[in-house]
């Protein structure tokens, strides 16, 4: 097999560090990953399944579609990984490259495509949005919330999808996937979760307090 | 209790909504892993570097319109037409330099399916009755590194 450049060879002094939550850290997955252990793979994909889909979905593709993305940024990994120099920004990486393919997907357009990239289209049934299905949810509330937070614009409910994934990448990494300046993420999750508490509580429902005793 | 416990609390909570409501499929979770099985560590990766569509200009291309990609290696090029017959997708292609002497390439395909096509002696090829969206050339010659393109859209 041909050398790859992330490769180390094992050191049997040094543990493998794990974090406080008890899960390897990405650094040696990668690595791993890229020696060739499909168990560090799978883990890989368990662990950032979620972002990929979630950036995918944010951009308003079909599920279809999103399947493709997910599929596409997961191959380009696989192209990729003897060259990841630096494993610590793989979720960001992913963010990035989904991003990536979604606006090619959206620039071949008119396959499966509604009103996507147009804030107006909201006004019109959107069938390709997440459907609603309010059996689906435990409590009626949450049904709420989902339909209030598909009342946000295109870009706060992208940069939140990204934000609320399993395996958020950090600030930076957003900013890169999202074409967002660093400085301007805080302040714009904060006005979109404002926003989104004011469209909840227009609806009658009120997120904060409710929130509030379901703390661990 | 503080702003920031406020709004994380929120997005915790959309995210667990979120998935419920839009959960990663399990096929898609499925074609994740299996992307493993595509690793082509021994290949030299190929670089797209031009690709035009056969739109007129200010027509907006559309996924069956034929599209011509090329891809550069250290020393070696790789042109290929992308064309949509019958629902099914073709490949016509030209590997350069030429003659390669009585090569062929793979078209690979993600569930790894693979059709060989023989290259002529100008290094021309051609792959008909593809069936999937993402496709990738891989070419094995005597005497030197196989190459590979990445992983294209039909």
């Amino acid at each position: 097999m041909t050398a790859i450049p992330l490769q180390r060879p094992a050191d049997p002094a040094r543990p493998v560090p794990t974090r406080r939550d008890g899960r390897e850290p990405v650094t040696p997955l990668v690595r791993r990953a890229a020696d060739g252990d499909q168990a560090a793979w799978d883990a890989l994909v368990e662990r950032y399944t979620n972002l990929v889909w979630s950036v995918a979905r944010s951009y308003r593709l079909s599920s279809s579609d999103a399947a493709d993305v997910v599929q596409t940024t997961w191959l380009r990994l696989v192209e990729n990984l003897g060259s990841v120099h630096d494993p610590e920004r793989l979720p960001g990486w992913l963010a990035t490259t989904a991003r990536r393919e979604c606006l090619r997907v959206l620039r071949r357009g008119g396959r499966e495509l509604v009103g996507v990239l147009d804030d107006t289209a909201y006004d019109v049934v959107d069938e390709l949005a997440p459907t609603l299905d309010a059996a689906m949810l435990e409590h009626e509330r949450d049904a709420a919330l989902w339909a209030c937070f598909g009342q946000l614009s295109e870009r706060c409910q992208r940069l939140l999808r990204v934000l609320m994934a399993a395996e958020p990448p950090a600030y930076a990494q957003v900013s890169e996937a999202m074409g967002m300046p660093i400085g301007s993420i805080g302040p714009t999750r904060m006005r979109c979760l404002d926003r989104l508490r004011e469209i909840t509580s227009a609806a009658g429902y009120d997120f904060t307090s409710a929130l509030e005793g379901s703390r661990p | 209790m503080t702003v920031s416990h406020v709004d994380e609390d929120l997005l915790v909570h959309l995210g667990s909504v979120a998935a419920q409501v839009d959960p990663v499929p399990d096929l898609v979770l499925d074609l994740a892993r299996l992307a493993w099985t595509t690793s082509a560590l021994d290949a030299e990766l190929l670089q797209l570097v031009e690709q035009t569509t056969g739109a007129p200009v200010g027509v907006r291309s559309t996924a069956l319109q034929p599209r011509v990609l090329t891809f550069e290696g250290a020393d070696i090029a790789l042109d290929v037409q992308v064309e949509h017959v019958d629902g099914r997708v073709r490949l016509v292609g030209q590997v350069l330099p030429f003659p390669l002497a009585g090569g062929a390439v793979d078209v690979e395909q993600p569930d790894g399916t693979v059709v060989t096509a023989r290259v002529d002696d100008l290094g021309g090829f051609r792959a008909d009755g593809l069936d999937q969206r993402l496709l990738r050339i891989r070419v094995d010659l005597e005497g030197r590194r196989a190459f590979t393109t990445p992983w294209f859209a039909s």
